[in-house]
């Protein structure tokens, strides 16, 4: 683990913040003047308001006055007299009739209406920014994130190997590149480092897989890939929380999600499914769907536990063996996944399930279910409260298994330039491309010939870093960390209160702020 | 935030600077009043006149602004009463006082600054924050400027040493110029 403070960012930052409070707070200093020319003849007309009267003679002279009024024709107040240098040539309290005077002026300042969308601004910046200071957990992260044309723009698609949070738990990741629309028999694919972290990427293949005429293909948990047609939407979708089968209708960003619950971050709910096909055939239950933010949260505060000594924890975490590996990530278990569970004629029977972790890329994937000999299957999803954003559900009969083949980026471009060494680190098994905040490559594949027949998926393998951030070190808590190590179900409880103050206002600002779309 | 969206952002920045433009002009440093002093004294403000074409009656004149009539604008440079008949001037851009704007670079480029600490939000509040300082900033710059022919010559006397005229009997070689503020 790397263990980079940004100390000196954050007293920058404090610098900021009360050199802004300081501006906010004076405004007074952004002033305009309004001036106004007035004759004699219209001395009514005078605006009252005005600190200082001036009244320019015939001659070239002027009397500046203050504490002024004008009675019975008579200009009366104290001030000075200048002559035409603007030498002062008396001061006095000063009395002269009206039309002694050649012209009137008066000036009026204000605060300038230019620093109004600036106060407005600065108000909710220091807002975001004390919003963040409080909350690091709810405004940095990502994974390594995979764009690619939707045909209309630049989509992410993808999130690669995101629960692999440190060497020891370097994995393979496939990742459907569902909408993903190809222009030509190459595909262009962004690879992006959005966050604090260190991205050591060992491959980004692309499978492609030929898709059937009136279907498409999904991989399955086991990774398998499975064909699929005749896409039934469900005839019902019941949660505690009312009917959802408008919001799990169509893969349209419109999701379905829970709050967690406020005792136990473990808690699961039921979403009840019914579906209406035709008896016989084999079946799969179709899944889009992506983590909320409660998982960043944990994968942080764990850190923030750590502080200090993260590193050791995690240079631990290396020379441990499997056994300790599991444990590390038993707050990922207590979290669990998806399950899908079938009626049949012995009750609920557990199809399969479905894990994939990030809150930014929403993943396909299908969990088969078997054979159903009615015309109605019942499906139940079991589900931890608050931790799954779904977007969509359908019932597909399933075809063959297929194949992929695998295509490796024959180009690698970094910032517009060609870069081979990139490239050759990703072809080559034993080396890896290691990417920090703000790389970005983009990489290029040679589709096979009829490239719109083919479903396309993402296989990514590697770890990433954390970056620490100063702000969780004031969280430091080894006994808290070694809870959520050693006995997580009792962290999930202890974290439940917190999780619940802070989950609203996290993700609104979350995804109120991301650039990037599921 | 990814280096192509970054420099789209500070292009665009940069475009709407160059649309806005702040005001600017030729004073020299300190010679504006601020708008507080600008209550109290009485003397012109500064004005830039350019000619049609550079002869006898109209050479392109920079100093405060003495009076204005119907046929002339007068400008003092350097002690010396310049009259330049409007018919030859081509452009004539008065400021009335310092508008501070600096004032507002500053805040704006603290509040630019700050955005580091956004997160996810830098995306967002980033290019809000350049754009809405560079257009303030902008607005407000113009505030004390009055520019001829925009506005008409009558305009631009509230802010002249005579906005009466020019009076009689004023020496035209003598008149004492404003003290450096």
């Amino acid at each position: 683990m790397k263990t980079v403070r940004i100390s000196r960012s954050a007293r920058t930052t404090r610098t900021l913040v009360v050199l802004l409070c300081g501006v906010l707070a004076s405004p007074g200093c952004v002033q305009k003047l309004t001036r106004e020319i007035t004759p004699p003849e219209d001395v009514a007309e005078l605006d009252v308001k005005s600190s200082f009267l001036k009244a320019h003679m015939a001659d070239g002279q002027v009397y500046v006055l203050s504490d002024w009024r004008v009675e019975d024709d008579t200009v009366r107040g104290t001030g000075d007299l200048r002559d035409m240098h603007r030498r002062v040539v008396a001061t006095e309290e000063f009395a002269f009739p009206v039309d002694s005077v050649a012209l009137f002026e008066t000036n009026r300042r204000s605060v300038s209406p230019s620093v109004v969308p600036l106060t407005i601004l600065t108000i909710i910046s220091l807002g975001a920014t004390a919003y963040c200071a409080a909350n690091p957990k709810a405004c940095f992260g990502s994974c390594p994130t995979f764009y690619v044309d939707d045909g209309k723009t630049s989509r992410l698609q993808a999130e690669g190997f995101s629960s692999s949070v440190s060497p020891a738990l370097e994995a393979r990741d496939i990742d459907a590149l569902y909408r993903a629309r190809p222009s030509g028999d190459e595909l262009e694919l962004r690879m992006t480092n959005e966050a604090l972290e260190t991205h050591v990427v060992r491959y980004a293949d692309v499978l492609a897989l030929p898709r059937p005429a009136d279907g498409r293909v999904f991989a399955t948990s086991d990774g398998e890939f499975r064909e699929a047609a005749r896409f039934v939407a469900a005839s019902r979708c019941d949660a505690e929380d009312g009917d959802c089968r408008e919001a799990v209708r169509a893969f349209d960003g419109i999701e379905r999600f829970s709050l967690a619950d406020s005792t136990d971050l473990a808690a699961r709910e039921h979403i009840e499914l019914e579906f209406t096909t035709a008896p016989g055939a084999e079946l799969g239950l179709v899944i889009a769907a992506r983590q909320t933010l409660l998982t960043t949260y944990l994968f942080y505060q764990a850190l923030a536990y750590m502080g200090e000594s993260a590193g050791t924890w995690l240079a631990a975490l290396e020379r441990s063996d499997p056994t300790a590996l599991q444990r590390v990530n038993g707050v990922g278990e207590m979290l669990g996944g998806i399950e899908v569970l079938v009626e049949g004629p012995q009750g609920w029977v557990s199809a399969g399930e479905i894990r994939e972790t990030g809150p930014l890329a929403t993943d396909v994937r299908v969990v088969p279910t078997g054979r159903s000999d009615s015309e109605s299957v019942r499906i139940r999803l079991r589900l931890t409260r608050g931790l799954w954003r779904l977007d969509w559900i359908a019932l597909v009969e399933l075809g063959e298994r297929v194949e992929p083949t695998r295509l490796q980026p024959f180009r690698v471009l970094r910032e517009g330039e060609v870069d081979e060494t990139a490239r050759q680190a990703l072809l080559d098994p034993d080396d890896a491309l290691t990417t920090l905040p703000g790389d970005e490559y983009t990489l290029f594949y040679r589709l096979p010939e009829e490239h719109d027949a083919y479903e396309l998926f993402l296989e990514s393998k590697g770890y990433y870093l954390e970056w620490m951030r100063e702000e969780w070190l004031k969280d430091e808590n080894p006994a808290r960390a070694a809870m959520m190590l050693f006995n997580p179900g009792a962290a999930l409880r202890s974290l439940a209160p917190e999780y619940k103050r802070v989950e609203p206002e996290m993700e609104k600002y979350f995804w109120r702020s991301r650039y990037v779309r599921p | 935030m990814c280096a192509p969206r970054m420099s789209t952002v500070v292009v665009l920045c940069l475009l709407a600077a160059t649309a806005v433009g702040c005001a600017s002009n030729t004073a020299p440093r300190g010679w504006l009043p601020s708008p507080e002093e600008a209550e109290r004294e009485s003397y012109g403000g500064w004005i830039s006149v350019r000619c049609v074409e550079s002869t006898d009656d109209c050479v392109e004149t920079h100093g405060e602004l003495i009076a204005v009539d119907g046929d002339s604008v007068f400008v003092l440079k350097s002690s010396t009463l310049r009259a330049i008949p409007w018919t030859s001037v081509s452009e004539a851009t008065l400021t009335g006082y310092n508008a501070g704007t600096e004032n507002l670079v500053v805040w704006g480029t603290l509040g630019t600054a700050l955005t580091v600490s956004h997160g996810y939000f830098l995306a967002a509040s980033l290019p809000i924050w350049l754009i809405t300082s560079i257009t303030s900033a902008a607005a407000h710059s113009h505030h004390p400027e009055r520019k001829y022919p925009r506005d008409n010559p009558w305009q631009l006397r509230e802010f002249a040493r005579f906005p009466q005229g020019l009076p009689e009997g004023v020496p035209r070689e003598a008149l004492r110029p404003v003290p450096l503020h």
